[in-house]
């Protein structure tokens, strides 16, 4: 198969790079290796914050903003190739894309890696006891599949996802019996802390020696409290929040360079303010360019397919481009302000590394 | 963590498996791997990266920034090895263990 543009990874940033580089009438092929297009977006049933412009005056749950997308995408020729991962590139650059069946060569001239985010586990003993579950894949059990693995639950971590989720979970018919925490304070923001105590869910922070224990399965979870106390909660589910890593595997077989950030999720890809990297026609997106919000990994994407089109000689006016990618710039800086301004700092000083380091090779 | 505690689950790597290799002089999160099979599972390193080079960077003083990302190769997933022929599947391979060899 040939293509203007191969996208590897089918979720908001994807799908944001597809919708730009496709309308500009560029071919493009978006590879998942899920079955359905929308990546963690599908089983997300929270109003998402701050989307950019494009979706003024929506107020879109995480499923209602992938179908949204796919929508968007629809009137171009946009290939979803559902199933398929990538696996690898021959000598010439061609893509292999498998599905465990069968292996199809996809010749691109650009490359986006929209490849998102895995979550970390978090290690202690009995962590892999059955009934020991990430929290995203707990959101993917009862929003998607609506399965309740279990009647109560203890959550480690204390982030804003892990308050969504319990909040699911709790919805769902799941008694939430406890929140832990190993920093010493949590992580979460004061109204969600106010929202879990309202809710008379005991919470723990500075916590250690965290184990969970049963004979086949977890039936308790055992911990030192901030105080020093031992502490135990019978619970059949333990869900567990170690936050996000960018997804990078592709980094040695498509040639592009990696920059430690501990702010950004730590391995990322270089990339300059167009999110090209240091390989040729290869592109980065969404949270596989650091771990940010929905909005930012949405404009993300409009950038990274934007300079793709760009780099494709779609665009006769270079100004108009210019000035695009600016005003979308301006909007990620606002949007990933208001999530995280640590984020926002840390991207730009990766951008800024990346090109004084082009500047330099070049003279 | 304990000495049983499981820190590549798709290769039953433990806690203690990760001591040996580290007093062995492992340093990198790929001289673990190279040793356990750890993150060469089916994962493929996504659950056990950090966790494990977080530990190298604990245990050897490294700073985690000096710990390299582990050097992922073709294919990146496992995949059966069949899905990778071509067309011309139905041509079998004539091995000693075909019949008809040809000292008989």
């Amino acid at each position: 198969m040939d293509c203007d543009v191969c996208i590897i990874g089918g979720g908001p940033s994807g799908l944001a790079a597809a919708w730009q580089a496709g309308k500009t009438g560029l071919s493009v092929i978006i590879v998942d290796e899920n079955q359905m297009l929308g990546g963690q977006l599908k089983q997300q049933r929270q109003p998402i914050q701050n989307l950019p412009d494009i979706f003024t005056n929506q107020q879109l749950t995480g499923f209602e903003l992938a179908h949204e997308l796919i929508h968007l995408i629809e009137p171009y020729d946009i290939k979803p190739l559902t199933g398929f991962s990538f696996i690898g590139v021959e000598a010439d650059g061609t893509i292999g894309v498998n599905n465990g069946r069968e292996t199809r060569k996809i010749r691109a001239k650009c490359i986006i890696v929209a490849t998102g985010a895995a979550e970390e586990p978090i290690l202690f003993p009995g962590w892999t006891l059955p009934g020991s579950f990430s929290i995203g894949a707990m959101q993917i059990l009862i929003n998607r599949e609506k399965i309740v693995p279990g009647r109560t639950a203890v959550m480690i971590g204390s982030s804003s996802r892990t308050c969504q989720v319990a909040s699911e979970m709790q919805q769902a018919g799941i008694i939430i019996a406890g929140v832990i925490e190993e920093k010493a304070k949590f992580d979460c923001s004061p109204s969600d802390l106010q929202h879990l105590k309202k809710l008379n869910i005991p919470l723990f922070a500075g916590v250690s020696k965290i184990r969970a224990e049963g004979e086949e399965e977890v039936e308790n979870i055992h911990f030192k409290a901030g105080d020093g106390k031992e502490q135990s909660i019978n619970t059949e589910l333990v869900c567990i929040d170690g936050g996000l890593s960018p997804v990078v595997e592709s980094n040695f077989i498509l040639g592009y360079q990696l920059q430690f950030n501990s702010d950004l999720g730590n391995w990322i890809p270089s990339y300059d303010s167009c999110f090209h990297t240091s390989a040729p026609n290869v592109f980065v997106a969404g949270n596989a360019a650091g771990i940010t919000s929905h909005g930012a990994i949405l404009i993300t994407g409009l950038i990274a397919g934007l300079s793709a089109a760009e780099a494709l000689g779609k665009y006769s006016n270079k100004e108009t481009v210019s000035k695009q990618r600016k005003k979308w710039w301006n909007e990620l800086k606002t949007v990933e302000m208001a999530y995280d301004s640590t984020v926002y700092q840390a991207r730009i000083q990766h951008v800024k590394q990346f090109e004084q380091l082009k500047i330099k090779q070049m003279s | 963590m304990n000495e049983e505690t499981i820190i590549c689950p798709c290769e039953d790597v433990t806690y203690s498996d990760l001591e040996s290799v580290l007093s062995l002089g492992a340093e990198t999160f790929d001289d673990v791997k190279r040793f356990t099979r750890c993150g060469m599972g089916s994962c493929q390193a996504k659950a056990c990266f950090y966790q494990v080079s977080k530990l190298i960077s604990k245990r050897k003083q490294i700073p985690l920034s000096k710990i390299p990302y582990t050097h992922m190769r073709l294919p990146l997933r496992m995949i059966p090895l069949e899905s990778l022929l071509g067309e011309d599947k139905e041509k079998p391979v004539k091995t000693s263990l075909s019949e008809g060899h040809a000292n008989e």
